[in-house]
């Protein structure tokens, strides 16, 4: 399956309290529950005004349709094409 | 010494396999159907798993059986005529007498929703789906796709090394995907199974295990094969055991193996001839090489059958050739004579076949022939007509040009074209040399269509115009009306809107005299889109009346072309408040009927409509499913790539290239210019986008030509643009635009943004007031793009406001910001006018946007707002102040 990096723009994401992280990391589970096997969430990184999601979806498309399910916005949507770390620079 | 095997009362190893199956009823009972698939290597217990599960299903429900042949060529429906047979006989023998494709649906339909059973859940299974023909694949996956509110259990079992990724089984299987919650594949045996069954036996479970792989169906033929030493395969465990019989009961055997499924006794007693059936039977049933039929309904006789495929098939190997053919010869005589009812003609058709009786296989086939064709087992048409044309040099030339025809025709329809062109030219060459003119000329007009659609239209012309010349001069005939269809096909393809509109006015006068509704029909549709198309709304009255005549006269596939034709002109023209109507009308009309191609492509045009209009997320989610489809080819395909391809392009979305290059790949394939247009100009503007448009420029210059030798002034102009933003001049002369990339082609892009406007096209107006340039222009398009999401062409507006010194709102747009539910623009406006009491009608007419997609919005807001009604969500929006 793709991997996708999605950009959403909330502005304040960084200002979100325990609780209203809480709530929205459980609206999204429960909306890819009912959307299980077409995609994944690995990880989110929230910053002040942006959230970057990682996610394994099968197109675009689904990406979109978790997001209006769960009412998160969807600035852009990356395809992932390469992970690379320190490790990469070692010769194989 | 003789082991006496029965059927064991006690399944192994399949407990989870029954616990799945019983799992599924359960749900079938709360009213959430669905289908259940069971598959296995022949001889792993996919019958004997289904019988278990029918003796302890809660309940009981009502449970229907029927199994598809074995038969070379199988008949039609045959496990709907099975199952229809232990309910309502009369039923069953109107499926088996033949009759129209929808009728058949409905009748299927009655099987699970509650007709029969009183009020008890119903279980409906078909065993041996690799051997379905055509139609019974329609009906199964008819009902899968409506089962999910019935309480009704489907239970569907097949081989799956038989049914490789081409089967024609795959392709639906596909298309059930969300209907099936339970597969179940049945695995071999394990050593310890085996020890169990083999306990008091003196066999080794090791050796036996071995031996058999683990096959249960194996292992029991083994074990009562009782041999010292351990038979090699199947065939040979069989065949020891019918070794020790006498004469008699061999014979009984021996008659049997040549009758596929079920055996009537009175068929039995013919073929068998001499042997007294009743003691000789009896010794095959004790020794449990033949069973009787479980539940075998009415009938006063049971009837009996093999106790497994494999066993037949085993003993008909070991009967020489002459012997088979002897045999089916005699199946053949008592089959033509039956007590009572009447036998399918595919079963006569196939007993003559293998006695090698051409006459017979001359009488029946065609027969069988016409009643699968009926019912649209295209493909069991296809096969019994060929094997009638084996002893083609039996029939008179008369006979043999109708029958080639015939052959044609079924295999245009399931899209073998060459093979079609082929049988067509044998009896264009027949019907010349015995001067049959007029099958002559059916023949050449036949092979119009599918040189057609292979995109050889040098030769489609050719056979029309050779076609043309043979029935100059005689009276009105099937044949001439075909050759001015075919005349109107060639010009619409051409885009040459005036001649095609000649010749269907020719076509209807013709099919008038010859009163043939059919062809009228087309010629009606046809005539009325070349109408249409050359701007004369006139033509959709004349579309509507073919499709009302077709309706009428029974002819389905003409009445979906009617509604495809409508939506695809009237969607080419941009006309949406034509189109999309009756692409929903005719989407619903298809589906009902199990006309998937014609619901394909409809369903792809509409979302082409949708992506035109900026209804980006229903032309996405759309046209994505269609692309996963394995049965989406061809030009319905072509149209969901580009429109998938073009909403992800424009969102800025990943994973455009491949779509892109697959849907040009297509557009090659035909060689229409239908479809080179749009690729090339999606191409181009992807390109453009990504900032190299000179990538595209030579198939722009190609599409170009092609369009300027039609001269097809809407692709002319739409290339031009792009020719113009290229910075290369146009192949057309751009005097006098015609449509709004006409005048953004010669500068004039403020008054293409206000056609735009008119036409319903938010991303087109947008795209025309940027390139017209000017403050308010510009940030009137930023705006546009902010709110269809349009990322690309959202920040090259907001960079040119931005140089221009105009302040530009950044981050989320200002329309979703000042809105905590975060509701979009599109159902902003949908809430304003539920607010104000607007029915859903009165918002698609409004907002120039189909009911479907009103309601989708609807249910988006009611979720946003979380509110349950229409009424609550007016309040809350009030209250709120959302809505000033």
């Amino acid at each position: 399956m793709p991997k996708y990096v999605i950009e959403r723009d909330l502005p304040g994401a960084g200002q979100l309290s325990g609780d209203e992280l809480c709530a929205v990391s459980q609206k999204s589970v429960e909306v890819l529950s009912t959307m299980a096997p077409r995609a994944q969430w690995l990880q989110s990184y929230v910053t002040d005004d942006k959230l970057f999601c990682v996610y394994l979806a099968d197109d675009p498309e689904t990406v979109r349709e978790h997001a209006a399910k769960g009412g998160f916005p969807v600035t852009a949507v990356h395809r992932v094409r390469n992970i690379i770390d320190p490790s990469t620079a070692e010769v194989a | 010494m003789n082991v006496r095997v029965t059927s064991p009362d006690e399944l192994l190893e399949r407990d989870d396999a029954l616990a799945d199956l019983h799992g599924a009823l359960a749900r079938a009972r709360a009213g959430h159907g669905e289908l259940a698939v069971v598959t296995g290597d022949p001889g792993a217990g996919k019958t004997a798993l289904i019988r278990e599960f029918v003796r302890h299903a809660a309940g009981p429900p009502l449970v229907l059986r029927g199994a598809c042949d074995p038969l070379t060529v199988p008949r039609p429906l045959g496990p709907l005529i099975d199952a229809f047979g232990s309910v309502d006989r009369a039923v069953a023998g109107r499926l088996a007498a033949g009759m129209a494709r929808v009728e058949a649906f409905s009748i299927a339909l009655s099987l699970i929703d509650g007709t029969y059973g009183e009020g008890r859940p119903i279980v409906f299974v078909v065993e041996d789906v690799h051997w379905a023909d055509e139609a019974t694949l329609d009906v199964l996956t008819f009902l899968g796709r409506r089962v999910a509110d019935l309480p009704a259990l489907l239970i569907i079992t097949f081989r799956d090394d038989e049914v490789g990724p081409q089967h024609p089984l795959r392709v639906r299987l596909g298309d059930l995907a969300s209907a099936i919650r339970s597969r179940t594949q049945l695995r071999p045996l394990s050593r310890d199974a085996v020890a169990r069954l083999a306990a008091s036996s003196g066999i080794d479970p090791d050796s036996l295990h071995r031996a058999t792989g683990g096959n249960p169906f194996f292992v029991t033929e083994a074990l009562a094969a009782a041999d010292a030493v351990l038979p090699d395969s199947v065939r040979d465990a069989v065949l020891a055991r019918a070794a020790r019989l006498g004469a008699g009961p061999r014979a009984v055997l021996d008659a049997a193996a040549v009758i596929p499924g079920r055996i009537e006794q009175w068929l039995l007693r013919a073929v068998v001839g001499g042997v007294d059936l009743g003691p000789a039977l009896q010794e095959c049933l004790d020794r449990g090489l033949l069973v009787p039929d479980p539940d075998d309904g009415i009938d006063a006789e049971r009837g009996i059958s093999f106790r497994h495929e494999l066993a037949r098939v085993a003993i008909r190997e070991s009967i020489g050739a002459a012997q088979l053919r002897e045999l089916h010869g005699r199946a053949l005589a008592a089959l033509s004579r039956p007590p009572h009812g009447a036998v399918e003609p595919a079963r006569l058709a196939f007993h003559a076949a293998e006695a090698d009786d051409p006459e017979a296989v001359l009488e029946h086939a065609p027969v069988a022939a016409a009643e699968a064709a009926r019912i649209g087992a295209h493909h069991e048409a296809a096969r019994h007509l060929e094997g009638a044309l084996r002893f083609r040099y039996l029939l008179d030339p008369q006979r043999r040009v109708q029958l080639l025809l015939r052959l044609g025709d079924e295999l245009s329809t399931i899209g073998r074209y060459e093979s079609a062109i082929a049988a067509l030219d044998e009896a264009a060459a027949d019907a010349a040399a015995i001067g049959d003119v007029d099958g002559h000329g059916e023949a050449v007009i036949g092979m119009v269509s599918p040189f057609g659609t292979l995109g050889r239209i040098g030769e489609a012309s050719d056979r029309v115009e050779l076609a043309a010349g043979l029935v100059a001069g005689r009276p009105a005939s099937r044949a001439s009306a075909l050759i001015e269809t075919s005349r109107v096909s060639l010009h619409m393809l051409a885009r040459q809107f005036g001649p095609a509109e000649h010749h269907g006015s020719q076509a209807i006068a013709l099919a008038r005299e010859i009163d043939d509704a059919r062809v009228l029909a087309t010629a009606l549709v046809q005539s009325g889109t070349a109408l249409v198309m050359s701007g004369d709304d006139d033509g959709l009255t004349r579309i509507r009346d073919g499709i009302d005549l077709a309706s009428r006269a029974g002819e389905d596939g003409i009445v979906a072309v009617g509604y495809a034709q409508i939506g695809s002109g009237f969607g080419e023209l941009r006309r949406y408040d034509v189109a999309v109507p009756a692409l929903e009308a005719g989407i619903a009309f298809a589906s009902a009927r199990e006309l998937i191609s014609s619901e394909t492509y409809m369903t792809s045009w509409l979302a082409r409509c949708q992506l035109e209009q900026g209804e980006w997320d229903h032309a996405a989610a759309s046209a994505s499913a269609l692309v996963r489809r394995s049965r989406c080819v061809g030009v319905s395909r072509f149209v969901a790539l580009v429109t998938l391809g073009w909403v992800r392009g424009r969102r800025g979305d990943p994973d455009v290239g491949a779509l892109l290059d697959e849907a040009l790949a297509l557009a090659r394939a035909t060689r229409h210019i239908q479809r080179l247009w749009p690729a090339a100009v999606c191409r181009a503007e992807m390109a453009w986008l990504a900032g190299r448009l000179d990538d595209e420029m030579g198939l722009v210059a190609e599409a170009a030509a092609l369009a300027a030798d039609l001269d097809y002034r809407p692709a002319c102009e739409e290339l031009a643009f792009w020719q113009r933003v290229g910075g290369q001049s146009s192949t057309s002369p751009l005097e006098s635009p015609l449509t709004p990339f006409g005048l953004s082609a010669i500068g004039q892009h403020e008054a293409a943004a206000r056609r735009w406007a008119v036409l319903g096209c938010p991303y087109e107006e947008a795209m025309a007031r940027f390139l017209d340039g000017g403050d308010t222009g510009v940030l009137a398009a930023h705006q546009t793009f902010d709110r269809l999401g349009a990322l690309p062409m959202r920040e090259r507006t907001a960079a040119a406001l931005r140089d221009a010194g105009v302040v530009v709102p950044r981050g989320p747009s200002a329309a979703t910001r000042d809105n905590p539910f975060a509701l979009t623009a599109r159902e902003m406006e949908v809430l304003t006018l539920i607010a104000t009491g607007a029915t859903n009608r009165d918002i698609a007419a409004g907002l120039h946007i189909s009911a479907k997609t009103v309601d989708h919005h609807v249910s988006h807001v009611l979720a946003k707002l979380d509110v349950r009604s229409r009424a609550e969500a007016a309040v809350t929006a009030e209250r709120l102040g959302l809505t000033r």
